[in-house]
C-alpha cells in the first residue's frame, strides 16, 4: 500500500475543518432557516443529547448490535456447517448467494406484515442484511483453506474438533469481523429508513417523524450528526478488531 | 513411540493398486520396503504419483487394492507415528510459528507445557529462536519451511513423509538445509521419505533412491542404493557424479 502524504488522523481533522468552515459560510451567506451554521447545530445537538437524542440514539444502538449479534450468530455456523458437509452446503450456498444481491429492505413491508411494527421487525430486517453478508464471506474465506492445509491437519490426526477449534474458529472470527465491516453501512442506512416509517423511537424517527415534520431544522442536523457519529463509532470498533483479528494477513 | 523396533521394514507396500478415477490408475500392483532408519527419496517426473506415496503411507489415502504396512500393522487412517510435510507446508497462517509448531503437539495429545518447551527447542534447533513471534505471511519461504521441519521434528514421529521439503529455499539455503537434514533425520534413527525433483539431492541425502521412471501406473520399485554410508557426500566425489548419471539415465528411459 502507498504511504500517505501526511498522518491521517491531520488529514481528516483538516478535511473536517474545511467542510465546517464550508458549511458556516453557506449558512450565513444563504441565511435560510433550513440551512443552519454548524455552531446551532452543536448547540443544539449537545442539549438535545442530555434528553431525547439520548433515548433514540440508544435505542438505534440497540437494535444494530442486536441485529449483529443475531445476523452473526446465524450465519457463521452455517457457514461453517456448509465447509464441513458438502450436502449442506449443496443446498444452502445457491440460495444464500441467490438471495445475497437482493436488497434486504424491500422485505420491509412483508417483514411488517409478519411482525408488525416495532424493534423485532427492525432487528429482523437488519439481522438479515448482516446475515448473508456474514455468511458469503465466512463461507468464501473457509472455502479458499487450501487443500494442503486440511491433509495436513489430518495426517496429524486431527478430527472434527481440531479443525474447528484450530481452523474454522480463528478464520471464521476474522472474516465476521470483515463482512460486519463492509455490512455495517447498509445496516444503518436500513435502519434509518425502517425507523422512519414505522416505528416511534430510534434516530430515524427523531430525524424525520419527530423533528422534519415540525420544521425542526437545527434538531434535523443533530439527528443527522448522531447518526454520523453512531456509523463513524461502530464502524471505527469493528475496523479496529477486524485489524487485531487480521494482523496476520499483513506484511505479506 | 520411544520403544525399539527390531530391524526390518517398518513401510511395506504389498500389491498396492490406487487410482483417483477408474481410468486413471497411479499404481498397480505395487511392491516397496522400507527399511527402519533409512533415508529414502523418491524422484521422477511430475504427475507419477511420488506425492500420492506419501498420502498411502500416511493413512489419508487407502489403496483400492493390497496393503500399506507402518511396523507390521495395516495403516487404516491418519495419525499413527508418521509425520507428512506437504509442499506449501500446511502452516496455519492465523498463527505465529512459536503457536503453529504447539498446535501440531496438541493435536497429537501433547500436554500444554511439554508443547512450549518442545516448539522453542526445534525452532531454535532450526534457526528460528528470534522469528518464533512472527506469523507465516511474515517469514521467506525458506523460513516457512524450516517452521515446518521443526514442527515434524517436534512431533518425533518414527517415519517422516517429506513433500519436496527443500522446494521453496534459494540456493544457498537450501545447501545449508540439505546438510542440517541429513544430520536430523538420521538422529534417534529416524526413517525418512523424501519427494524431490534434484537428482543431487536425492543422492546427496539419500541412503537408497526409488525411482519412478514411468507415467502412471508405477508398477515396480526401481531403487538404487547409495553407498556413502553415514557421510554426506562431496558434490565434486567422483562416484557421486557417477551415480547421479546412472539415475538420471534410467529417469530418461
Amino acid at each position: 500500500m502507498r504511504r500517505p502524504a501526511v498522518d491521517p488522523r491531520v488529514a481528516l481533522a483538516v478535511d473536517l475543518a474545511l467542510l465546517v468552515l464550508v458549511w458556516h459560510l453557506a449558512a450565513t451567506s444563504l441565511d435560510r432557516s433550513f440551512l443552519p451554521t454548524p455552531w446551532t447545530v452543536l448547540v443544539t445537538f449537545v442539549s438535545e443529547v442530555q434528553g431525547p437524542l439520548l433515548t433514540h440514539g440508544w435505542a438505534s444502538l440497540r437494535r444494530v448490535l442486536l441485529s449483529v449479534l443475531a445476523g452473526s450468530a446465524a450465519a457463521a455456523p452455517l457457514a461453517v456447517l456448509a465447509a464441513e458437509s458438502r450436502l449442506v452446503d449443496s443446498f444452502l450456498s445457491p440460495l444464500v448467494y441467490f438471495l445475497y444481491p437482493t436488497p434486504k429492505i424491500v422485505f420491509l413491508p412483508i417483514i411488517v406484515f409478519l411482525l408488525g411494527l416495532g424493534d423485532p421487525s427492525i432487528v429482523f430486517l437488519i439481522s438479515l442484511i448482516v446475515f448473508f453478508q456474514v455468511y458469503v464471506i465466512v463461507r468464501d474465506a473457509l472455502a479458499r483453506v487450501p487443500a494442503a492445509t486440511l491433509d495436513s491437519m489430518a495426517a496429524l490426526g486431527g478430527g472434527r474438533r481440531h479443525r474447528l477449534r484450530y481452523l474454522y474458529a480463528p478464520l471464521s472470527a476474522a472474516a465476521v469481523l470483515t463482512a460486519l465491516k463492509v455490512s455495517v453501512g447498509t445496516s444503518i442506512a436500513v435502519l434509518f429508513i425502517a425507523e422512519a416509517i414505522g416505528n416511534n423511537v430510534g434516530l430515524g424517527y427523531y430525524i424525520v417523524v419527530d423533528q422534519w415534520n415540525r420544521f425542526a431544522y437545527p434538531k434535523v442536523y443533530a439527528g443527522v450528526l448522531a447518526i454520523a457519529v453512531l456509523g463513524s463509532a461502530l464502524f471505527g470498533i469493528i475496523s479496529w478488531l477486524e485489524a487485531r483479528a487480521t494482523r496476520w494477513q499483513g506484511a505479506r | 513411540m520411544n520403544e525399539r523396533r527390531p530391524p526390518g521394514a517398518l513401510l511395506e507396500f504389498s500389491g498396492v493398486t490406487f487410482g483417483y478415477g477408474h481410468d486413471h490408475p497411479v499404481l498397480a500392483g505395487f511392491d516397496w520396503r522400507l527399511d527402519a532408519g533409512e533415508f529414502c527419496s523418491v524422484i521422477g517426473p511430475s504427475g507419477s504419483g511420488k506425492t500420492t506415496l506419501l498420502y498411502l503411507a500416511a493413512g489419508l489415502r487407502a489403496p483400492d487394492a493390497g496393503s500399506v504396512l507402518l511396523g507390521g500393522r495395516p495403516v487404516l487412517r491418519p495419525g499413527g507415528p508418521v509425520g507428512l510435510l506437504l509442499q506449501d507446508h500446511g502452516l496455519l497462517p492465523w498463527y505465529t510459528a512459536r503457536r503453529n509448531v504447539e498446535v501440531a503437539l496438541a493435536i497429537k495429545g501433547v500436554a500444554g507445557a511439554e508443547r512450549r518447551e518442545l516448539a522453542e527447542r526445534w525452532l531454535t534447533r532450526l534457526g528460528l529462536g528470534a522469528l518464533m513471534g512472527r506469523f507465516p505471511g511474515q517469514l521467506s519461504g525458506g523460513q516457512r519451511q524450516r517452521v515446518a521441519l521443526a514442527r515434524q521434528f517436534a512431533l518425533g514421529s518414527e517415519l517422516l513423509l517429506l513433500d519436496e521439503p527443500l522446494s521453496a529455499v534459494d540456493e544457498l539455503g537450501r545447501e545449508r538445509l540439505q546438510r542440517e537434514l541429513f544430520a536430523l533425520a538420521r538422529e534417534g534413527t529416524k526413517t525418512t521419505v523424501m519427494v524431490t525433483h534434484s537428482v543431487e539431492e536425492a543422492v546427496l541425502l539419500s541412503s537408497r533412491v526409488l525411482l519412478v521412471t514411468r507415467h502412471a501406473p508405477i508398477v515396480a520399485a526401481e531403487v538404487v542404493d547409495t553407498p556413502f554410508g553415514g557421510a554426506m557426500p562431496s558434490r565434486a566425489d567422483p562416484e557421486f557424479q557417477r551415480l547421479c548419471g546412472e539415475i538420471r539415465e534410467r529417469l530418461r528411459a
